[in-house]
């Protein structure tokens, strides 16, 4: 690991104020948040595609949208290449815009109904001055071949296209910019399962073709155990588990990514045999979090330390972190 | 001509009849009434104000298609010439606010927190009076006349316009094509008009045809209270006031721009509810 | 085994103003009468559409232009619209995906639980104590205050089992769930699949489930059939069909699923389902399938038996690939 990595985030969260009612308001009741990214410190080097993975409310969106600056973050910094986002001014900020770029979950609403796929390109490479007029519609071409749809696309408007296809409009969009970094918000969870793997691939390529780093956001284990080259766990706004993908799904330290593996449904004939549920117990509200270890309620191994202390995220084996004081010894799976 | 595109690619065209059939019903009523609108002279010869004391209260006849008043004017051309006046007054009494209202609801809801707050309860203030009521006493302040009474339509028109807006906008602006556009740095201004303000726009302009109908509807109402223009003036609710005293002898001057009145604000009706059928099917 | 629910020949068309979509296109199976029945497919393949016709739900312009579907013996759809209610409210039962939809947000529970009781003519009391008992049933806690709370104040997880727990308040014997767990969590998805495991078996029900997922039809179906562009493509036990995967647009489906062993490349299909308002003279699937011939567009392949109990409607023979 070298000293400073592409994109670091430093103790970072995203708090929300729950909005009041004026009866409250007049009562000077205190006004309650929602802590949807709590503490999250992570490390995305280079060339890295890192997974995100978590159930809905773990603040795996909401971290996403801070590190691209559509929220700000409560605290903590985001170090892009050293140089901290958070403390920037909008101008500085929207300056640098064209280095970490998104793609966006819902291939329907990402896309403006109303302007064809050449008029989102043309704006967005003449704001940021990054093409002569001349090269404008050769370097539109370029971009549309790189994500596999043709020249004669170019002018239909967004209804005109199927899901995969606004997908691949996304990603095009998100790379006319020359991004170092790309934020894939759970970019094929909205598409059919032929059509998801077109789009997955296609992301892989284009990654190892342009050297990107990903930093790829999805509720599905399995899809980012495919592409990530690391993982990293997250469960109500903390970070449960971060490591290199192979070992952290072979070996679970965390029991949260031990039940995560368990429940999500399988393909296999022992996922048949299966009769109980891996897991009981929903998930608590993110308003009023539980004391001590978030995870405690529904841990199968909570103890009393558990209840009363939240553990810290620590390196327990080299590259491999885990938020818990009993991780499960040589994985649970 | 809209073209409908399927999944393999093959076009097939629909006619607009076949899309939205109001929309041609309407575009054709609005259509003749603007044709009458701007080449009066060439529908009729008599003029409008000529008095003629030996032609009072005439019925419908070959000679006089809509009969004569009480000062023996011609009543046909006094509607034909009347249809600018009324189409301008609707025209006006709309264009001001839709453009003023929905630039005020474009930014209440994009920017939110107290510009919101400031607007809306301004908002606020202005619907807490009845529409007709506030009209009426701002003419009564500034006196009757066309000018005036657009004033007035102005004053009390755009906060329509403005909570529309508003409403889609604060949809629009969690949409992610919204999102994206801020994380391609884009600024407010460009945001706003040109990647909000089109998808937002469209139920503003449905709202608008029929305000055109609404704001004829009060002009006429006004003129029949006389408070509008001025009585001379060939405006069709102008004539329908002047007929009410006759209203048992000769009928003609009162029902005949009535329905006239009635059939051009059905077209505008028709036209908006065509327009919001189209616009819809436009995205899906 | 007997059967609890034979669909024949099955044709559903939405009959537009321009256009006639075939959404389902002749489409025959059976559900025997405690089982499982699963079936799966893409978005607009019509699987959704299928169960709607079984009640008579399609939304307009919707028809059954052909074709039957009967309960028990008892034909369905010639029934008029009252009777097809009692049949709805009554014998078969439906869940759907979106619980926070499918709940009234302003009556509390026990009333929700109250309406579909009210066809049994019990007292309040009994009203009371058969919803409490409903709600423990799928696994509520605390059901005695549960009942009188209102949709917004339960989780996803919870949603999903009050709307079961509503359904299940009617008796019946067929349960229709259209993916009931695709809007939950996977955790919370894990537990819906197992409850209702449970509660077939306590209450001897039959399911049909819909998905998307073929995760899910592991874990959950006895048998399955693959749905594609409004026609059965493939019809086994589960078990047979994710052993032996017949039809290419099914072994496709599986190919393009990231594996839990290891990380070979992901194979997609390519292309993307065709437009159903178009004539298809052939097998729908020709378009993307890497083993198309002449012959695949031709003809409508007929579903044949391909192994023992195994239904695949390709012409191709040696069909059995390793996925």
């Amino acid at each position: 690991m070298s000293n400073t990595p592409l994109l670091r985030l430093e103790n970072v969260s995203t708090r929300f104020a729950i909005p009041q009612g004026i009866l409250d308001a007049v009562r000077k009741k205190p006004k309650q948040y929602l802590t949807a990214v709590d503490q999250v410190t992570l490390d995305v080097e280079s060339g890295d595609t890192l997974g995100l993975v978590g159930e809905s409310g773990c603040g795996k969106s909401t971290l996403a949208k801070t590190v691209i600056g559509l929220y700000q973050p409560t605290s903590g910094r985001i170090l892009f290449q050293g140089e901290d986002l958070a403390a920037m001014t909008r101008q500085q900020r929207r300056a640098r815009s064209g280095d970490i770029q998104m793609v966006f979950q819902d291939p329907y609403s990402s896309l403006n109904p109303r302007m064809t796929v050449r008029q989102v390109l043309q704006e967005e490479l003449r704001v940021h001055d990054m093409c002569p007029p001349e090269e404008m519609d050769r370097r539109i071409v370029e971009l549309l071949e790189m994500v596999g749809l043709t020249e004669q696309q170019a002018d239909r408007l967004p209804s005109a296209f199927s899901g995969g296809q606004r997908q691949r409009i996304g990603i095009a969009r998100a790379l006319a910019l020359n991004p170092k970094i790309i934020i894939a918000d759970e970019p094929v969870s909205a598409l059919d399962v032929s059509i998801q793997a077109q789009v997955i691939n296609l992301l892989i390529e284009l990654q190892q073709k342009l050297g990107l780093t990903v930093l790829f956001i999805s509720h599905d284990l399995q899809v980012v155990r495919y592409i990530s080259n690391r993982v990293a766990v997250m469960y109500l706004g903390r970070t449960m588990e971060l490591g290199e993908t192979d070992p952290l799904f072979a070996h679970p330290l965390h029991p949260y990514t031990d039940i995560l593996l368990k429940a999500a449904p399988r393909m296999t004939a022992e996922a048949r045999q299966k009769k109980t549920a891996a897991i009981h117990g929903d998930l608590p509200s993110p308003i009023h979090l539980p004391t001590g270890c978030r995870f405690h309620p529904r841990c199968p191994y909570a103890t009393d330390l558990c209840r009363q202390t939240e553990p810290e995220l620590r390196e327990v084996c080299p590259g491999r972190f885990c938020a818990c004081h009993h991780p499960l010894e040589g994985g649970g799976v | 001509m809209k073209v409908k595109v399927t999944a393999r690619g093959g076009v097939r065209r629909l006619s607009l009849w076949q899309r939205s059939p109001s929309l041609v019903m309407g575009l054709v009523i609005v259509a003749v009434a603007v044709f009458v609108a701007v080449f009066p002279q060439l529908l009729t010869s008599a003029d409008p104000y000529a008095s003629d004391q030996a032609a009072m209260l005439l019925g419908p006849s070959a000679q006089h298609w809509f009969g004569t008043d009480n000062y023996g004017r011609d009543l046909f051309s006094r509607v034909v010439y009347g249809t600018r006046i009324d189409l301008l007054i609707g025209l006006g009494c709309v264009a001001v606010p839709f453009v003023f209202g929905s630039l005020l609801g474009l930014i209440a809801g994009y920017y939110g927190g107290k510009v919101d707050a400031i607007i809306m309860r301004v908002l606020d203030v202005f619907m807490a009076f009845p529409f007709l009521i506030m009209v009426i006493a701002i003419v009564a302040i500034l006196g009757p006349g066309t000018r005036n009474l657009l004033i007035a339509m102005w004053i009390v028109g755009w906060k329509e316009y403005t909570r529309l807006i508003r409403s889609e906008v604060l949809v629009a602006k969690q949409s992610e094509y919204v999102q994206s556009a801020r994380t391609m740095g884009y600024s407010d201004l460009r945001i706003m008009l040109r990647h909000i303000l089109p998808n937002v726009i469209s139920s503003a302009i449905v709202y608008a045809a029929s305000d055109i109908v609404m704001c004829m509807g009060t002009a006429a109402s006004l003129s029949y209270l006389g408070i509008g223009v001025e009585p001379t003036t060939p405006e069709w609710g102008a004539i329908i006031n002047g007929g009410k005293s006759f209203i048992n002898s000769a009928w003609w001057i009162t029902v005949i721009p009535g329905a006239v009145l009635a059939v051009v604000g059905w077209g505008f009706s028709m036209l908006g509810d065509g327009l919001s059928d189209l616009l819809r099917a436009d995205t899906h | 085994m007997d059967n609890i629910l034979e669909v024949e020949h099955l044709k559903m068309y939405y009959c537009g103003k321009v256009e006639t979509v075939r959404a389902v296109d002749d489409v025959s199976f059976h559900v025997e009468r405690g089982e499982t029945f699963g079936i799966v497919g893409e978005s607009g393949c019509g699987k959704s559409t299928v169960c709607k016709s079984l009640v008579k739900m399609m939304p307009p312009p919707g028809r059954i232009v052909d074709g039957s579907v009967r309960y028990n013996g008892r034909e369905l759809t010639t029934l008029s619209e009252g009777q097809m209610r009692a049949v709805r409210g009554g014998e078969i039962g439906m869940i759907f995906q979106d619980p926070m939809t499918a709940l009234n947000p302003v009556m509390k529970i026990k009333d929700q639980i109250y309406e579909s009781l009210r066809r049994q003519k019990l007292s309040k009391k009994e009203m009371y104590a058969r919803g409490v008992e409903l709600l423990r049933l799928v696994d509520i806690p605390e059901p005695e205050k549960r009942m009188e709370e209102y949709v917004h104040q339960f989780s996803g997880g919870m949603r999903q089992r009050v709307m079961i727990a509503i359904t299940l308040a009617a008796n019946p014997k067929l349960l229709i769930a259209d993916e009931p767990t695709t809007a939950l969590d996977v955790t919370i998805q894990d537990q819906i699949i197992r409850l209702i495991g449970r509660l077939k078996e306590e209450l001897g029900m039959s399911v049909i489930i819909i998905t998307h997922d073929l995760g899910v039809v592991n874990e959950m179906c006895d048998r399955v059939v693959v749905m594609y562009a409004g026609h059965i493509v493939e019809q086994a036990e589960t078990r047979e069909l994710f052993d032996h995967p017949m039809h290419p647009y099914t072994q496709g489906l599986i190919r393009s699923l990231p594996r839990a062993e290891g990380r070979e490349k992901l194979e997609p299909i390519p292309g993307a389902p065709p437009n159903l308002a178009a004539e298809i003279p052939g097998c729908p699937f020709a378009d993307r399938c890497a083993r198309c011939t002449p012959a695949c567009r031709e003809a409508l392949p007929p579903l044949r038996e391909v192994r023992p109990g195994h239904l695949s409607a390709c012409v191709h023979d040696d069909l059995e690939v390793s996925v």
